[in-house]
């Protein structure tokens, strides 16, 4: 009995926090099928009319070119959470194992990668890119992700949980260093679908490096958010609409990957 | 770069540190330093209070299925990019017709608040913001952090006679520390590089009287005039603060 109402009780707490949470994304949601007039009105959430058409003037591409922009986000955050893996995954196999004295260094580094944000680098970066006649292309909101701190420390723990044996054997067995690194993948791969999650996250979000790089805004959050900003002439739900397709891509991703990154997190934390 | 004029020209003298001291004349530098020191701070007191309480909270939870239901819910708001989101606490801020109002102001019978445009509160926006963003994700940290926690040794200590208070001050606490490090840092360096939250939220001015200026805000604002050498200027000041921050993170790491 006590038990019961300690749960109830729980729950009773727990549920305006998430009543708190969730709102703003009904929000966002039903504002899709709304005219300006009512979109200001949060207590009212509910829609006079499901109608679709804000989402086809969206796709028809009056506003923004969507779809360009759209692919454009989801080929860019891919390419860079794809390298960002590989490339901290091969660093952090070489790091675990084979000993040598730059690793103390390359491990200060690569905190060091974490703790300083990109905002920091933006600016010589940008020179840089500007001398590799890069800016105003894909390639220059690609690169600068493709390094990345969180996944070499990631990948270190990873590594270092993993039996040495494995590789020995591998070793003896006459395969080569990049063979035995692709023959541990299978073992790790929750691992390597969790650190893909968090660099797709990561690049989703940025912000800045976009905002500076390119030219005519041609990723999408980027560009909503300038939408949202430049004026009220355009119909806000369309830019709702486009806001819903901000949301998606990484919040589908992370429902599939959510059970793994829970117990992965559990237990590079323990 | 930071050491450069931002447009040469022949038979001009330049210092080597000009840069340095037009910032360090510069008002808004100070502003925006303290903005971002306030913001910093006042997100990491919030912050990490809030997502202990909660993660004790749900790791009381008994239907497993329902915990991760809620935690999910949770997580949601910090998968959304931050420009998406400052479309979202347009709405939530606006003026008298904004939700924040409408649910906590109006029915107290108090004056309701114009969250973006009085001085005295677009920082308490700003803030309200990344905790709304952060709370699910340090949450989920400190609860596998806690389930990690063996149990036996809780069970031990119920069974000496420790309450609950003192059993998560003594065992819990002390063994999740490092975890709660982690965030610290994570949420240091998230806070300090704000940039997008403020921008889409309130323009590049950091709204009226300056008061949400921060210091990534306050070195972008020099690009529009194509100073870059100012804004790398402000970049490499900030850098110290980060250094020592790395240094110290560098050797809790070393001592484990």
């Amino acid at each position: 009995m006590k038990s019961i109402i300690k749960q109830s009780s729980l729950y009773l707490l727990l549920t305006p926090v998430l009543i708190l949470f969730i709102y703003p994304f009904l929000w966002l949601l039903t504002a899709c099928f709304k005219e300006n007039r009512y979109i200001y009105k949060p207590m009212s959430l509910w829609p006079q009319s499901w109608d679709f058409k804000y989402f086809s003037q969206l796709f028809s591409g009056k506003d923004i070119p969507f779809w360009e922009y759209w692919g454009n986000s989801l080929l860019m955050t891919s390419s860079q959470a794809f390298l960002a893996v590989l490339i901290s995954a091969v660093t952090a196999y070489f790091f675990v194992f084979n000993q040598s004295k730059w690793n103390k260094l390359l491990f200060v580094l690569s905190v060091a990668l974490i703790l300083i944000p990109r905002q920091i680098m933006i600016y010589p970066l940008r020179e840089f890119i500007f001398n590799m006649k890069l800016n105003d292309n894909l390639l220059s909101v690609i690169l600068p992700g493709a390094v990345s701190g969180i996944g070499i420390i990631f990948f270190i723990q990873i590594y270092r949980n993993l039996p040495k044996d494995y590789v020995d054997m591998a070793r003896v067995e006459g395969a080569s260093e990049v063979r035995a690194f692709f023959s541990t993948i299978p073992l790790l791969i929750s691992a390597f679908l969790c650190c893909f999650m968090i660099h797709f996250l990561i690049a989703w979000q940025m912000h800045l490096i976009p905002l500076q790089l390119l030219n005519d805004n041609q990723v999408l959050p980027v560009s909503v958010s300038s939408l949202f900003s430049s004026s009220m002439r355009y119909n806000l739900a369309v830019v709702m609409c486009a806001g819903v397709f901000c949301i998606l891509p990484s919040a589908l991703f992370f429902t599939l990957v959510y059970k793994r990154f829970r117990s992965a997190l559990t237990q590079s934390i323990s | 770069m930071s050491l450069s004029p931002d447009f040469p020209k022949d038979g001009v003298e330049y210092g080597l540190f000009d840069n340095y001291s037009r910032i360090l004349n510069d008002k808004n530098f100070y502003k925006a330093f303290f903005n971002n020191l306030k913001y910093t701070s006042s997100v990491l007191l919030i912050v990490i209070p809030l997502s202990l309480v909660l993660s004790q909270a749900l790791s009381k939870l008994k239907n497993q299925k329902l915990k991760y239901f809620y935690l999910f819910c949770l997580l949601l708001p910090g998968l959304i990019p931050p420009s998406i989101m400052g479309i979202l606490f347009n709405l939530t801020f606006n003026g008298k017709t904004g939700i924040l109002n409408q649910l906590f102001i109006i029915p107290f019978g108090i004056r309701p608040i114009d969250w973006m445009k009085d001085p005295n509160f677009i920082m308490t926006s700003l803030v309200i913001q990344a905790v709304w963003r952060w709370l699910g994700f340090i949450s989920l940290f400190m609860l596998c952090a806690l389930e990690s926690v063996p149990k036996d040794i809780k069970e031990a200590a119920a069974i000496d006679g420790a309450g609950p208070l003192r059993r998560f001050l003594s065992i819990e606490l002390p063994s999740i520390k490092h975890v709660i490090i982690f965030c610290m840092a994570f949420l240091f360096v998230d806070t300090i590089s704000l940039f997008s939250g403020s921008y889409s939220l309130l323009g590049n001015s950091g709204g009226t009287a300056n008061a949400g200026l921060v210091l990534s805000n306050y070195s972008y604002g020099f690009t529009s005039f194509r100073q870059y050498n100012l804004a790398s200027t402000v970049s490499i000041m900030i850098l110290p603060v980060l250094m020592l921050l790395t240094g110290f993170f560098c050797l809790r790491k070393e001592q484990k």
